[in-house]
């Protein structure tokens, strides 16, 4: 007797050489996703590639395209014997491998720029370089341009792109001169917990404590945040320096530390804001 | 009777064999729910509380509460099963198999929920029989024919999507081999014989082996069977809440009802307070209520609310507030959704 299952009996593997692509789908909103990454999405559903992502980018692709279905790597934030590192690494790993010695076509979508503050994207990236493997590569809207809608930028004097561990917990300097950006605000550990917004506040005390030999208590810095779903709105959060650790931030928040010199002119409340017409109406909420 | 097919590994779904033990066994589960299965988990409860032992007892309250649903839930699940191998049913089966193998304090074949029946279930089921058929490497045919007496002989064996089988300390080696085979769909799913070494490695191995498993979530869950199936759903998916009733007097009883130590969680952590709850004998998830609210559905049946706020001495209000509750639980309803006569009201202990 011979009893099989519906899916092992449609399952095929395609004996090619396999693929590797990697789509960047934007911050969250399903209408900011280019249309180049929207036809290679469709493309690989319609042909049964293997689609592999993280718990927001699946949503984003699911809702991009009806019935698509991507794997979970979620498993890899949960294991608490594993740090954040070795599960970059070792996910990098499993997907060359899964293309290019499995032979099967694999896409794997990511949250905003896949160059931007993506570790295992890098490291894919080193690999296949190193390899001679052919990786493709679809851009996605960063959370920079989302994120810089709050505040008032022009380039002149530069901009300092680091992660809040960077400045905390590197000893890594910020030149006072210029404004700085500060993403993963909320990155507190770069164990399985790192996630829990609670623990924030740890995170932004270090901070706080490493700007002050900089900046003064009442430098103003803004918050920079997103609603969450469905709409995503770019939030902004202005407060003095001080503040900062009072209470806890989602994870992927960041913060907008004006230069010295040009402080006013480089941060706006949300009131002055909408009063400009500038930047979007205000979200309500201000220091 | 001559041969018989020993219940393991499972029953092959599809194909109802008057020979096959498993077909009776999981016959035998679905029937018993209500009656032998739930009468013996009440005393396996009271000895567990009498030992003090929550975690025991918090298991076979759980157990307890699901022989509700289960009542009307694996019969169905029986019926779908011996026409197809779905999904649906087998979370059902599942889930009467561990209920009866903590009832009837059996041993399961490994790493699954299935029942190894004693021996004298196994005589009175096989009454007759002169032989057991080996149809699986896994199937426990062994046991079954010393239980009986007869002899082992060789059946047709089952065909199944190939599940391969390692020990723990063989994975971390194994794992492109196995992240590629399962990859493929050149197996279905990956079983650990002995337990998974405490280190990063093996963890991250055995997440692969998940990821890219088309049934290892299934195997894990409910072994071989796992394997013909789609994903399964949780068991707790599997019931809906109870519809509530319509509103009208005089009421009537939809339910049936409990005083029993505690939620499962609390009683895990040695909280026994008496908890009331609403129970149907349909797939419906069983309630936790106060047990004052148990004791007005009790004496619910044919009463209007001003009656049972006499007959309870409270304010009629507060007896409206305590029936529109009910009401919404699918507990009590008007009689324009009961024209049927009475319902299933029964006390339980």
């Amino acid at each position: 007797m011979r009893l099989t299952s519906p899916t092992q009996a449609t399952s095929s593997v395609t004996e090619a050489a396999g693929s590797l692509t990697i789509v960047g789908l934007g911050p969250a909103r399903p209408d900011q996703i280019t249309v180049e990454a929207r036809e290679a999405l469709a493309g690989a559903h319609e042909r049964g590639h293997r689609i592999y992502g993280l718990a927001h980018a699946r949503d984003v692709a699911a809702a991009v395209v009806p019935g698509l279905t991507a794997r979970s790597l979620d498993y890899l934030y949960t294991l608490s014997s594993v740090d954040r590192p070795t599960a970059y690494r070792d996910l990098a790993k499993m997907l060359v491998r899964r293309a290019f010695e499995d032979h099967i076509d694999v896409v794997y979508v990511v949250a905003g720029s896949p160059l931007f503050i993506n570790d295992a994207v890098m490291l894919i990236r080193r690999r296949c370089a190193e390899r001679r493997l052919p990786l493709r590569l679809i851009h996605g809207l960063s959370f920079v341009e989302v994120v810089l809608e709050r505040v008032f930028w022009t380039g002149h004097r530069g901009l300092q792109l680091y992660s809040a561990w960077n400045i905390a917990r590197d000893d890594l300097a910020l030149d006072v001169r210029a404004p700085a950006l500060l993403c993963q605000l909320g990155e507190f550990s770069s164990g399985a917990d790192a996630l829990e917004a609670e623990g924030s506040v740890v995170m932004l005390a270090a901070l706080r404590k490493r700007l002050r030999e900089w900046y003064p208590a009442d430098h103003p810095v803004v918050v920079l945040y997103s609603s969450g779903r469905p709409d995503y709105r770019s939030l902004a959060r202005a407060l003095p320096l001080s503040q900062i650790a009072e209470q806890p931030v989602p994870v992927y928040s960041n913060l907008w530390i004006p230069s010295l010199e040009l402080a006013a002119h480089e941060v706006s409340s949300p009131e002055e804001a909408a009063a400009s017409l500038i930047a979007p109406p205000s979200d309500g909420l201000s220091a | 009777m001559s041969a018989v097919l020993p219940p393991g590994p499972f029953a092959a779904p599809g194909c109802r064999d008057p020979r096959d033990l498993a077909w009776r066994l999981i016959d035998w589960m679905a029937g018993s729910p209500s009656g032998e299965i739930r009468s013996r988990l009440k005393s396996r409860l009271a000895e567990s509380l009498q030992g003090e032992d929550w975690s025991s007892a918090s298991t076979l309250l759980a157990a307890l509460l699901d022989t509700w649903p289960l009542s009307a839930a694996a019969p169905r699940a029986v019926q779908t099963w011996a026409t197809a191998a779905d999904a649906g049913a087998l979370a059902v089966l599942a889930r009467v198999g561990e209920v009866t193998a903590l009832a009837m304090d059996w041993p399961t074949l490994a790493g699954t929920p299935w029942p190894r029946p004693d021996a004298s279930w196994l005589r009175e089921a096989a009454q007759g029989a002169d032989a057991v058929l080996k149809r699986h490497p896994d199937d426990d045919t062994e046991r079954v024919a010393v239980a009986l007496g007869v002899s082992v002989q060789e059946g047709s064996f089952i065909e199944l999507p190939t599940v391969r089988r390692v020990s723990g300390a063989e994975l971390v080696a194994l794992r492109e081999e196995l992240g590629r085979a399962l990859a493929r769909g050149e197996i279905a799913a990956v079983e650990l014989s002995t337990p998974l070494p405490q280190t990063a490695a093996a963890a991250l191995a055995l997440g692969e082996v998940r990821l890219e498993g088309s049934h290892q979530q299934n195997v894990e869950r409910v072994g071989l069977a796992g394997t013909l199936t789609a994903a399964l759903p949780a068991w707790r998916d599997v019931l809906a809440s109870a519809p509530p009733g319509a509103p009208g007097e005089p009421l009537r009883v939809c339910c049936e009802t409990a005083f029993l130590p505690g939620t499962p969680a609390r009683l895990a952590e040695g909280a026994t307070d008496t908890v009331g709850w609403l129970l149907w004998s349909e797939s419906f998830r069983p309630v936790a209520v106060q047990p004052a609210a148990v004791a007005v559905v009790r004496a619910a049946e044919g009463r209007t609310v001003a009656e049972l706020a006499a007959g309870f001495q409270v304010p009629e209000s507060a007896m409206t507030q305590m029936v529109a509750t009910l009401v919404s639980a699918g507990a009590l309803t008007g009689p324009a959704s009961a024209p049927d006569g009475p319902s299933t009201q029964r006390g339980e202990a």
